[in-house]
């Protein structure tokens, strides 16, 4: 539903819809062409299409966005829908591929070394056993970026685009973290804790 | 040549040339105001109540789709940045207009607060300006709408601010916390600088211009005409037509008057640098030298913190008008080795964009725990604070990258003085300091100062050989020539400009307004 109906009884949809909580002390006589205060419009979700990994490739990427962000009591990354967030953004940035490409290499090679595996293959335990340690590297690291070990920064790159990705998401956004702005309120109600 | 003669040409349509042409058609005169950017229509073409999810790469467009409109400086729209700004509305205080006098550093304001006054006074009447009445010396009260309750994160930075003397009130905004001619109050969606859909939060598009002409008052405004030209008379030092060319079409037009250039700072000093003539060969109005120089931004040192005791509190509909509290000015009573001082605004974050979330500690169940306890106590605290002119800080033209529309871009400046830095780091600690009394974990600290609020670069003042404009704005070199908008400031405060070029604005027009019905120039 548009915010300014100019169909009656779209405009009395609003109204009821708010009603209970916005008794709106609206005066004057033009209030700039609108009859009802603005109700939020229904918020479509947009949906994402894969642009630059594939296979293995993409299945690796999504469990570290999922280790990074599991599901718990409410959604987590894949959920989310963040592995598709995350292709994206990395699809159109030339750095961004050149180092993901770097980084899922190197969990291959740690895979391989470890456990003759693919990284998607070994257990959870092993699965963090690598990348736990490129977290703290990647959360206590100082200086610049650059001087990072790729795999570090590898890691930084998917712990900012997962948590860019998953808050930003209707799950992250509303379920998670329970956003409750973006209606109209008939009055600031303060602070009441204090 | 058979065009039109205006008693007034305005560039620009934003707080300074809004408020300057409504008030000169209030008066009568016959007003063109050229804007670079496209009508913009406030109810319906900005992504006011849009969230992020709705968009593949997550970030909120400014406008609808296939709604032009404020995509670059020259195609901002009719209403210029006061469609998008968060409406803080602070009086410059008479210390602010004449520092020199107090510490000798900097430039004084050729007036002082008692010839501003009443012009805040007649701008907060007309606008409405939301506020308390806090009787502080270096933040005069105004004409004040009821003030908005701080928010709870407000009430703890304000016992923390206490605790070592540091005053914490109520915003002070031009948005409306009770309905008033025609408008409605804000109703706290927490979108302001999205574009204010309902017109709570003053533009001047809205607010100014618009009135005037459903008032049948002379006002013509001509949207995507980008001026690149002020040409002058050959035998006079004197505008002849203002040279523009339609955004979309690149027709070319002209326009007759008295010219008011107010097109924000930077965009102001560019168009008369671009304005070379023979007479003027360094650009209009340039004899002195001075123009681009004294550029004066606020300095910014950002602070990101959670509130301890709201980690983990259930989320609520608080995001109010963005900012609800203000720390002003405290330092000049304080003493200290650097002249002038910085206020903060904080709290102004809005809750849909998580962007810290980034560089909280940890993956997997506790990272995911530890950001949803943090959710409800992030806020933002940015100190603002006023730089002294220096030879380094300045705007000039560069010739060799063109915009889109084959004019030269005009480029920033900027560089601290000694002074300046012993500031930038008091306020940055004072920053800090103040968040660890309010019982905040500090989660960043900005590495390096940035700037906000362009000022200076077009000074006014008595001595045509030191300033570009005289004390009403006008140009010492051409009297058919006005500049209204942050660029005239000679000296910055560290309060945000908004209401002073309005204040000016308003005070230049009744100067132009009694010039026409005198018949000069």
């Amino acid at each position: 539903m548009p915010a300014y109906s100019t169909d009656r009884r779209g405009a009395l949809k609003i109204l009821g819809a708010i009603g209970a909580t916005c008794a709106h002390p609206f005066a004057g006589d033009e209030l700039f062409g609108q009859t009802v205060p603005p109700s939020p419009h229904e918020h479509g979700v947009a949906e994402i299409s894969l642009t630059f990994l594939r296979g293995a490739d993409f299945s690796t990427m999504a469990r570290v966005t999922d280790l990074i962000i599991p599901r718990t009591a409410t959604p987590g990354a894949i959920d989310a829908g963040v592995p598709a967030y995350v292709d994206r953004i990395v699809g159109g940035n030339g750095n961004h591929q050149e180092l993901v490409a770097e980084g899922l290499r190197f969990l291959a090679a740690q895979a391989q070394v470890s456990a003759q595996k693919t990284f998607v293959e070994l257990t959870e335990t092993q699965q963090l056993t690598i990348l736990e340690p490129l977290c703290e590297a990647w959360d206590n690291h100082a200086g610049a970026q650059a001087e990072l070990p790729r795999s570090v920064q590898f890691f930084g790159l998917m712990k900012s685009l997962t948590a860019d990705g998953y808050y930003t998401s209707r799950p992250g956004l509303m379920e998670e973290l329970q956003y409750r702005g973006n209606h109209a309120l008939s009055a600031f109600p303060g602070c009441h804790e204090h | 040549m058979a065009e039109k003669l205006y008693d007034v040409v305005v560039v620009g349509s934003g707080a300074g040339g809004g408020t300057l042409a409504a008030e000169l058609a209030q008066q009568g005169a016959e007003v063109l105001v050229l804007e670079g950017g496209p009508t913009v229509n406030t109810r319906s073409d900005f992504n006011t109540h849009a969230l992020p999810y709705e968009f593949p790469n997550r970030s909120i467009p400014v406008m609808k789709p296939g709604r032009p409109g404020f995509d670059g400086e020259r195609s901002r729209g009719v209403g210029g940045k006061t469609m998008l700004w968060n409406a803080v509305a602070l009086r410059m205080s008479q210390r602010d207009l004449q520092g020199r006098q107090h510490d000798g550093a900097g430039e004084d304001w050729p007036f002082g607060y008692a010839e501003m006054k009443p012009w805040y006074d007649k701008v907060e009447t007309d606008v409405g300006v939301c506020g308390n009445y806090d009787h502080l010396e270096d933040l005069p009260d105004g004409i004040f709408l009821p003030p908005v309750p701080m928010k709870c994160t407000d009430k703890m930075i304000q016992a923390g601010g206490a605790k070592l003397g540091v005053p914490v009130i109520h915003v002070r905004k031009a948005t409306l916390s009770e309905p008033r001619k025609g408008r409605p109050a804000c109703h706290f969606c927490g979108n302001c600088m999205a574009g204010c859909d309902v017109v709570a939060k003053y533009n001047s598009a809205d607010v100014h211009m618009i009135p005037a002409q459903r008032a049948g008052k002379p006002l013509t405004i001509r949207p995507n005409s980008i001026v690149y030209d002020l040409a002058v008379e050959t035998d006079a030092p004197r505008v002849k037509e203002v040279r523009y060319f339609d955004r979309e079409t690149r027709a070319q037009g002209a326009a007759r008057g008295r010219v008011v250039v107010a097109c924000a700072c930077a965009q102001s000093v560019a168009l008369l640098l671009m304005s070379k003539s023979s007479r003027f060969p360094a650009g209009l109005a340039n004899s002195s030298g001075e123009l681009g120089r004294n550029f004066i931004p606020h300095i910014n040192c950002g602070v990101e913190a959670f509130l301890e005791d709201r980690l983990g509190v259930e989320t609520s509909d608080d995001e109010g008008f963005l900012d609800h509290a203000y720390v002003p000015s405290f330092m000049h009573a304080k003493k200290r080795d650097y002249p002038r001082s910085f206020g903060y605004q904080f709290n102004y974050q809005n809750q849909r964009s998580v962007g810290w979330a980034r560089r909280v500690k940890g993956m997997g169940a506790g990272y995911k725990k530890s950001v949803k306890d943090r959710y409800p106590a992030y806020i933002t605290f940015t100190g603002y604070q006023e730089m002294i002119p220096n030879k380094d800080s300045y705007i000039d033209l560069d010739e060799q990258t063109k915009d889109a529309y084959g004019l030269p871009s005009a480029r920033r400046y900027w560089k601290l003085s000694e002074s300046d830095w012993k500031c930038y780091e008091a306020m940055k600690q004072w920053g800090v300091d103040i968040l660890k009394a309010s019982k905040a974990e500090i989660h960043s600290v900005s590495q390096t100062p940035n700037t906000n609020h362009e000022i200076g670069g077009c000074r006014m003042g008595r001595d045509p050989k030191r300033f570009v404009l005289n004390e009403y704005c006008r140009a010492h070199d051409v009297p058919n020539l006005y500049v209204v908008d942050a660029s005239v400031f000679p000296s910055a405060s560290e309060k945000n400009p908004t209401l002073t070029i309005m204040a000016l604005a308003a005070r230049t027009a009744s100067h132009i307004g009694e010039a026409l019905r005198k018949q000069e120039v």
